[in-house]
């Protein structure tokens, strides 16, 4: 597959960044370049293939436990604060 | 003062012949008068340290010295430290000040360690190189001209350069094990489950690790003993019950069975490189070890598995950093403008690159193609692995196909840079632990790398003590003077 300059773009946008368009050409032919090798992946037949995972994921009690940081020190990491909450800008 | 190991340390320290404070004192004199050329540091907590150095040297005369008391350490910054800058080689957290310790860091915290400071990395994680942090690249201090390698590359340049004793790095893909390579000391990516994720910055959740970058075997194993083990607060942390590590009963090599694996066999490797590791290979010979060519056919797409995972991962991980809750406000109209100022002034080109193709390889009608598909061939390549062990001790291979490159010599080229980790991607897609050890060289250095069974850490460490004994110790680095 080769990526166009849009598919960058609408990547980009769905990525929340913004490319100068310099960045977009060198991310395409970049991407395009990676995307081909990865590919290969697809070249594998699974049929048969066995699995190594260790099904050992279990579930929290559920009980709150106490954090290991405080309201204050959670708030004091956040750029702008206002009357003990984390402001943010209005949405457009 | 010079090259100390932790058992050098407590030895010292226990005879007397150094307090923790004269100890900490000559490591930061030594980072102040040298760590400019090298930039292995992000930050340094030279008060903070001073502090801790008395309370350590209290501790010691009371009687009540831990099993590294006073032993200074150096943490790779996408390990948090409560109360002091974590920034992950970022822009996007240059100002930010950790809110809780992660788990590996407080164990080591907890039995006495005194944190010098964090050290550079590629941002996030992302990189083989150190040249993708935000803090400006790390230099070998084999050869300044040349690249650490990465992405623990401030961690493995401060244990050659002596700026420690020991350090932590995260492995995703390599990341402990070719800085470890790339600068002659040893670097151990324990098997994944066994340290505990709390308090890391994610990159890939899959498959990063901690551990330690050491001068020796011995002292990796010591700081993974302590490190290790289960974690209520990761999930992912593994309930399994494992072996603990035993050093003092010496591994003997006659008649053990290294696999090389068939499809590293071929690769483009440096020639002075080969050399070496050939060189190595006699030794085990000589020494009555047995090597042999496994197949691991499969083993060829772990490099491929392993992009299309972190990609994927980092595109999700990394959509948290929105300069909202944390992270630098910019001065904008609205709240998707602010989104996308925060993170387009915030994150590097690496960054950028990989969470462009990772929300492309989740995009919809893509994802069963490219992530699903990439999970799936993992646990295949897993299975080939766990089969291909099963005939032998441990797999063995060079660290990297080639010694640390030139800075900016594959900067350019991301296809060419991600290659570099051909060789230690295998071990975190099949869940493997793995350690690279120091090969005596007379150029640059190089590594040799050995992959044990899963959650036979403490198994693949006692056989890589073995080989060490065999090799010789790591060395420090010729080009840096010693703080006189």
């Amino acid at each position: 597959m080769q990526f166009q300059d849009e598919d960058i773009q609408k990547l980009a946008a769905l990525s929340r960044i913004t490319l100068t368009p310099h960045e977009c050409e060198k991310f395409r032919d970049q991407l395009t370049s990676v995307l081909a090798y990865v590919e290969q992946v697809g070249t594998v037949n699974l049929d048969g293939a066995t699995s190594i995972s260790v099904d050992d994921s279990r579930m929290r009690v559920d009980k709150p436990t106490k954090s290991a940081a405080t309201q204050k020190e959670l708030l004091a990491a956040a750029p702008c604060v206002e009357e003990g909450h984390i402001s943010v800008l209005s949405v457009k | 003062m010079e090259w100390l190991t932790i058992t050098d340390i407590r030895e010292g320290l226990q005879k007397k012949l150094f307090s923790v404070s004269e100890l900490t004192s000559t490591y930061l004199e030594r980072i102040a008068t040298l760590d400019s050329k090298i930039n292995s540091f992000i930050s340094v907590r030279e008060e903070e340290v001073q502090a801790e150095a008395d309370i350590a040297d209290k501790r010691i005369r009371e009687g009540k010295t831990r099993v590294l008391e006073g032993v200074p350490f150096a943490i790779k910054d996408n390990l948090m430290l409560k109360g002091g800058c974590t920034t992950a080689g970022s822009n996007i957290l240059k100002d930010y000040s950790a809110v809780y310790t992660a788990t590996a860091v407080q164990k080591l915290l907890d039995v006495g360690a005194i944190i010098l400071g964090k050290t550079n990395m590629d941002e996030f994680a992302m990189g083989s190189s150190t040249e993708y942090s935000a803090f400006g690249p790390t230099k070998n201090p084999h050869d300044m001209s040349r690249v650490p390698g990465g992405s623990s590359g401030g961690s493995a340049a401060a244990i050659a350069a002596d700026f420690c004793t020991a350090a932590l790095g995260s492995d995703t893909g390599g990341s402990i094990r070719q800085p470890a390579s790339f600068c002659g000391v040893v670097g151990f990516k324990p098997t994944y489950g066994r340290v505990s994720r709390y308090g890391l910055i994610a990159m890939s959740s899959s498959l990063d690790q901690i551990g330690p970058i050491t001068k020796t075997v011995e002292d990796a194993a010591l700081v993974y003993s302590i490190i290790s083990g289960e974690d209520k607060c990761d999930p992912t942390s593994s309930t399994i019950k494992c072996g603990s590590v035993n050093l003092q009963k010496k591994s003997s090599l006659k008649g053990k069975r290294f696999g090389i694996p068939k499809s590293f066999v071929g690769f483009e490797i440096e020639k002075s490189v080969q050399a070496v590791f050939d060189r190595a290979l006699a030794d085990l010979r000589s020494a009555g070890a047995e090597i042999c060519e496994i197949d691991i056919p499969l083993s060829r797409m772990s490099l491929a598995v392993y992009y299309l995972m972190v990609t994927s991962e980092i595109s999700s991980n990394l959509a948290r950093y929105d300069g909202i809750r944390y992270g630098t406000r910019v001065d904008v109209q609205d709240l998707i403008g602010q989104y996308i100022a925060a993170r387009t002034q915030g994150f590097g080109e690496e960054a950028k690159r990989r969470i462009l193709l990772g929300t492309f390889t989740l995009s919809k009608g893509y994802r069963d193609k490219y992530y699903k598909q990439a999970l799936a061939v993992k646990e295949a390549i897993g299975a080939q692995f766990d089969k291909g062990l099963a005939g032998c001790d441990a797999l063995i291979s060079l660290t990297s196909p080639t010694s640390p490159f030139k800075l900016g010599e594959k900067f350019e080229d991301p296809l060419t840079m991600y290659l570099s980790d051909l060789f230690t991607v295998s071990a975190n897609i099949a869940n493997l632990p793995a350690i690279s050890l120091p090969l005596l060289s007379e150029h640059l250095p190089v590594g040799f790398q050995m992959m044990g069974k899963r959650f036979g850490d403490a198994e693949l460490l006692s056989l890589a003590s073995a080989c060490e004994d065999l090799f010789g110790k790591a060395q420090p680095a010729k080009s840096l003077k010693p703080v006189s």
